[in-house]
C-alpha cells in the first residue's frame, strides 16, 4: 500500500526535541518528528488492512501490562487503548482512581511507581493537568508514558488519529485550509492537532470562534495560525472542520452565552454547512458532543462527518503507538 | 411620496462638529430630514411661500445632544422618573438620543424586561430615541453573566453594570471579547468597592470636617487601572464610565498613547467638571453622587483631560430621586443627581465660557464623542440628514426653578447658568419650544 501523501515542504527543525525520535514517551505532538509520524501512519494501516482482511491480532505485546491512569473521566481514549493492548496480546490494567490511593493523597509520581513496580510496561494516563505525562515521564524506570490528555495543554494521540482520519480521507494536506471551530482556549486537541499539522507541513490552519475562548493574539502568531472572527468566512476557506466541543469545566465560570446562541452565533448547524462550507468539506469533532450547541446532530451524522471513523481509526492508531514504543526499546 | 410642510430655521450659527464648522445658514426641513442647508439666504433671508419660519437669531443650530449615561427608573421605582418624564427631561434639555441604563427594578438582564423596556422606550420616539444598554452580569451582581449575544440581538446598544463596576474581572475580559464580535462594547463603572466602605462623599477636608465617612480617590483608579490591564489582553473596547479623579484621566491618557486609543473611551459629567466637594457643605445630599464631587485639583485634571482629548464625551448620569429620599440626609440619601435639562448649560457655563473650550468642541463631546464612543455614524447637518436640533443661546442665562423631570435632586436648582436651550427637534418637529425665550 502507499504510505500517504503528507505535504512535502522542508521546514526547519524548530526545536531540538524533533531531531530525535520519542524513543520511550509520547507525550505530545510537538516533539513529534515527520519520520516517525509517517511510520506510525503506516503501521495503522497495516493493522487495518489486517482487520480488512479478518487476518488473526498479532501478538507483538504478549505477556505486557499496559496500565490506564485515567485521572480525568474518558469514553473513547480509554476504551479504544484498552481494545488496542487487548488485540495487540497485552494484560490492560484500570485503576479506578476514584477508588484509589489517589483518594488518600498519593501524588501522581506514587501511583506511576507502584503500577511500575507491579510490572506495568506502559503507563497511558489522562490528566486534568498540564505537564502530567512529563512529571510521569522523571519517575518511570523502565515503563512508557503515554500522554492521554493533560489539562488543556495536549492530546497527542487525538491529533495522530485525526490527522490519520484526515489523510485517508483526503489522501493529501498540502494546499487545504484546516479550521478548528470553538473553544481554542481550552482544547487539548486543538493544540496537539496544530502542532502536528505544522510538522506534517500543513500551512494553512485557521481558528474561529467565540472570542472570549480564543488564545491571545501573540499565542495564536507564535502557533502561527490566524482567528477569523466571522464564521461564515472561515467555513468557507476550510477543507476540514475540526469543531471542538465548550469546554465548561474547565472554564471556571459560565460564558456569557447560553447554549443556544452559542448554537446561532458559532454552531456548526446543517443551515451554515449547506449554504457556506465547500462541498466536500470533512467535519471532524473529537467528541464527546454538545449536539445542538457546537454542532447539529444532522451534520455529526450526516455524510460529512468523519467522526465514527475518528472513533475507529483511534484503535488503529493506538494499537501502532503501542508497538512502536515497545519496538523503541 | 406625498410631500410634508416645510420647516425653515432662519438666522441660526450652524454648529456642526462633524465637519469641524460653524456658520451662519438657514436650514429648510422636510418630512424630518433636512432639506437644504444654505448660506445663500442669509442677507437678506429669503423665506419659501408656504413655510413655516423660526427665527432663531442669535441662537446657535446644533445636532440634538447624545447623553450615553442615563438612569430612568422604569420599570421598577417610576416615583422617580418614568421612560415619559425622562423623555420630557431630555427634550428640554436638548437631547435627541439617550441610552438608558440598566440598572432598574429588575435590571435589564433578560428577553423580557429588555422587550418591557424597548416597549417603553418606543413609545417616546416622537419626541427622543432611547437604546438600551444591557447589564453584563445577572441583577447585576458580578457573580452570573448575562446572555450578551441574545440581549445584543434584541438591539442592547452596549452592556454595564453601572451602579456597580462589573466585579469580576474575568467576567469584563469575557464580556470585552464577546462584545467585540457583536460590535458593540462594555461600559464599566470605575470603583473599587472594598474601598468604599459606607463612604457618602469625597475623602477629604470637607469629609473630615463633617465627620462623614469618605470614598477615597483611589476606588476610582485602583478600578481604572485593573479594566486597562483587562482590556489589554482581550480584543474589546471599553468605555469608562463619569470619569472624576486626576489620577482616573492620568491611567486613560497614558493607555490611549500606549496604544489603546482604538478601544478604550472615557466620559466625565458636567458636575464633576463643574463642583468640587464643597459643594456639599451648601447643598449637602443633593451634591451626593458616585463618584463623589472631588477637589478642585481633580477638576482642573478634568478640564485638561477635556482640552488635550483625553475624554471623549460629556454625559449627564441622569439620576432621579425623590426628594424624600434626598432628604434622609448624608448618609442614608441615595447617590445621584438629575442632569439631563443642566447637561448643556453647565457644559458652557463652566466650559465653553471661562474658555477652556470653544462651543465647538463643547457640542463634539455632546454629539459626534458620544457616537464615536457607540460606533455610530456622526450626526452631521447636510441634506437627507434626519432634523434632530437643539437650538440655544449660549450666552443667556436660565435660572433652574424646575425640572420637566420627576424628580429635582440637582444641585443647579435655583441657579442660573448660561446657554438657554431654545427648542428641540426630532425628526424635523419641534417637540421643545421654550415660550419665553
Amino acid at each position: 500500500m502507499m504510505a500517504p501523501r503528507l505535504a512535502s515542504e522542508k521546514r526547519p527543525v524548530k526545536k531540538a526535541a524533533k531531531s530525535t525520535a520519542p524513543s520511550r514517551h509520547l507525550l505530545t505532538s510537538a516533539e513529534l518528528p515527520k519520520v516517525w509520524v509517517e511510520a506510525l501512519f503506516d503501521e495503522a494501516r497495516r493493522f487495518k488492512t489486517a482487520e480488512k482482511a479478518g487476518h488473526p491480532w498479532s501478538e507483538d505485546l504478549k505477556g505486557q501490562h499496559v496500565g490506564l491512569l485515567f485521572f480525568e473521566p474518558s469514553t473513547r481514549t480509554r476504551a479504544s487503548f484498552h481494545i488496542a493492548a487487548k488485540r495487540l496480546g497485552a494484560d490492560p490494567v484500570t485503576v479506578e482512581i476514584a477508588f484509589s490511593s489517589v483518594q488518600k493523597g498519593e501524588s501522581l509520581e506514587d501511583t506511576v511507581m507502584t503500577m511500575e513496580a507491579m510490572g506495568c510496561h506502559f503507563l497511558i494516563i489522562r490528566h486534568g493537568e498540564a505537564l502530567s505525562g512529563q512529571r510521569a515521564a522523571r519517575v518511570a524506570k523502565k515503563a512508557h508514558i503515554i500522554n492521554a490528555g493533560d489539562g488543556s495543554h495536549e492530546h497527542p494521540t487525538q491529533a495522530l488519529l485525526d490527522t490519520f482520519t484526515v489523510l485517508e480521507r483526503r489522501g493529501s494536506l498540502a494546499g487545504g485550509t484546516v479550521l478548528f471551530l470553538g473553544d481554542i482556549l481550552f482544547s487539548r486537541v486543538a493544540r496537539s492537532n496544530i502542532e502536528l499539522l505544522k510538522t506534517l507541513g500543513v500551512k494553512n490552519v485557521i481558528v474561529s470562534g467565540p472570542p472570549s475562548l480564543m488564545p491571545s493574539e501573540e499565542e495564536l502568531e507564535s502557533w502561527g495560525i490566524s482567528y477569523v472572527p466571522e464564521l461564515n468566512k472561515a467555513l468557507a476557506q476550510a477543507d476540514v472542520v475540526h469543531v471542538l466541543r465548550v469546554q465548561l469545566e474547565r472554564h471556571g465560570q459560565k460564558m456569557p452565552m447560553t447554549p443556544g446562541s452559542y448554537r446561532e452565533a458559532w454552531g456548526l448547524t446543517e443551515e451554515r454547512l449547506v449554504k457556506f462550507c465547500k462541498k466536500d468539506v470533512l467535519i471532524f469533532h473529537p467528541g464527546p458532543m454538545n449536539v445542538g450547541v457546537e454542532i447539529d446532530r444532522e451534520v455529526a451524522d450526516g455524510p460529512h462527518s468523519c467522526v465514527l471513523d475518528q472513533v475507529a481509526n483511534g484503535v488503529f492508531i493506538r494499537m501502532a503507538i503501542l508497538k512502536r514504543l515497545h519496538q523503541a526499546c | 411620496m406625498a410631500q410634508g410642510p416645510l420647516l425653515q430655521i432662519v438666522g441660526g450659527k450652524v454648529i456642526d462638529p462633524a465637519a469641524q464648522t460653524e456658520y451662519e445658514a438657514d436650514i429648510l426641513i422636510q418630512n424630518g430630514k433636512i432639506a437644504r442647508v444654505d448660506k445663500r439666504w442669509l442677507k437678506p433671508s429669503v423665506t419659501l411661500p408656504g413655510t413655516e419660519v423660526f427665527h432663531v437669531h442669535g441662537a446657535a443650530v446644533a445636532p440634538a445632544l447624545w447623553d450615553i449615561h442615563v438612569h430612568l427608573r422604569e420599570p421598577g421605582q417610576e416615583h422617580k422618573e418614568t421612560m415619559a418624564t425622562g423623555a420630557q427631561a431630555a427634550v428640554r434639555g436638548g437631547v435627541g438620543r439617550m441610552f438608558v441604563m440598566p440598572n432598574t427594578e429588575p435590571a435589564i438582564d433578560n428577553e423580557e424586561t429588555y422587550k418591557l423596556v424597548e416597549a417603553q422606550g418606543k413609545a417616546q420616539e416622537k419626541l427622543v430615541d432611547i437604546e438600551i444598554i444591557a447589564a453584563v452580569t445577572k441583577g447585576r451582581e458580578g457573580a452570573e453573566p448575562t446572555d450578551l449575544y441574545r440581549l445584543r440581538k434584541l438591539g442592547a446598544a452596549a452592556f454595564s453594570d453601572d451602579g456597580a463596576p462589573v466585579k469580576d474581572a474575568q467576567i469584563l475580559r469575557a464580556a470585552l471579547d464577546e462584545t467585540s464580535a457583536m460590535d458593540s462594547l462594555v461600559i464599566d463603572h470605575c470603583e473599587e468597592g472594598s474601598m468604599i466602605r459606607g463612604g457618602a462623599i469625597h475623602e477629604g477636608r470637607v469629609s473630615r470636617s463633617l465627620g462623614v465617612p469618605g470614598i477615597p480617590r483611589e476606588s476610582e483608579a485602583v478600578s481604572v487601572f485593573r479594566d486597562i490591564q483587562v482590556l489589554k489582553n482581550s480584543r474589546g473596547r471599553l468605555h469608562l464610565a463619569h470619569l472624576s479623579t486626576k489620577e482616573a484621566v492620568e491611567l486613560v491618557r497614558k493607555a490611549k498613547k500606549n496604544g489603546l486609543a482604538k478601544r478604550l473611551t472615557c466620559e466625565v459629567c458636567p458636575h464633576h467638571f463643574a463642583l468640587t466637594e464643597e459643594a456639599v457643605r451648601d447643598m449637602g445630599p443633593l451634591a451626593k453622587v458616585n463618584p463623589p464631587l472631588r477637589t478642585e485639583d481633580d477638576v482642573k485634571a478634568l478640564h485638561e483631560a477635556i482640552i488635550d482629548g483625553t475624554v471623549d464625551a460629556i454625559a449627564s448620569d441622569h439620576a432621579p430621586h425623590s426628594d424624600w429620599e434626598k432628604n434622609q440626609g448624608l448618609l442614608a440619601a441615595p447617590f445621584g443627581m438629575i442632569g439631563l435639562e443642566t447637561m448643556l448649560p453647565v457644559t458652557i457655563t463652566y466650559l465653553v465660557r471661562p474658555g477652556i473650550i470653544s462651543l465647538l468642541t463643547a457640542i463634539e463631546l455632546l454629539t459626534t464623542g458620544p457616537a464615536r464612543i457607540m460606533n455610530r455614524p456622526a450626526p452631521k447637518i447636510e441634506p437627507g440628514e434626519p432634523a434632530d436640533f437643539v437650538i440655544f443661546y449660549p450666552d443667556r442665562e436660565t435660572t433652574f426653578r424646575s425640572f420637566a423631570s420627576k424628580s429635582r435632586n440637582s444641585p443647579f436648582l435655583g441657579r442660573s447658568l448660561y446657554g438657554s436651550v431654545l427648542a428641540t427637534l426630532h425628526r424635523g418637529q419641534m417637540v421643545y419650544r421654550n415660550e419665553s425665550l
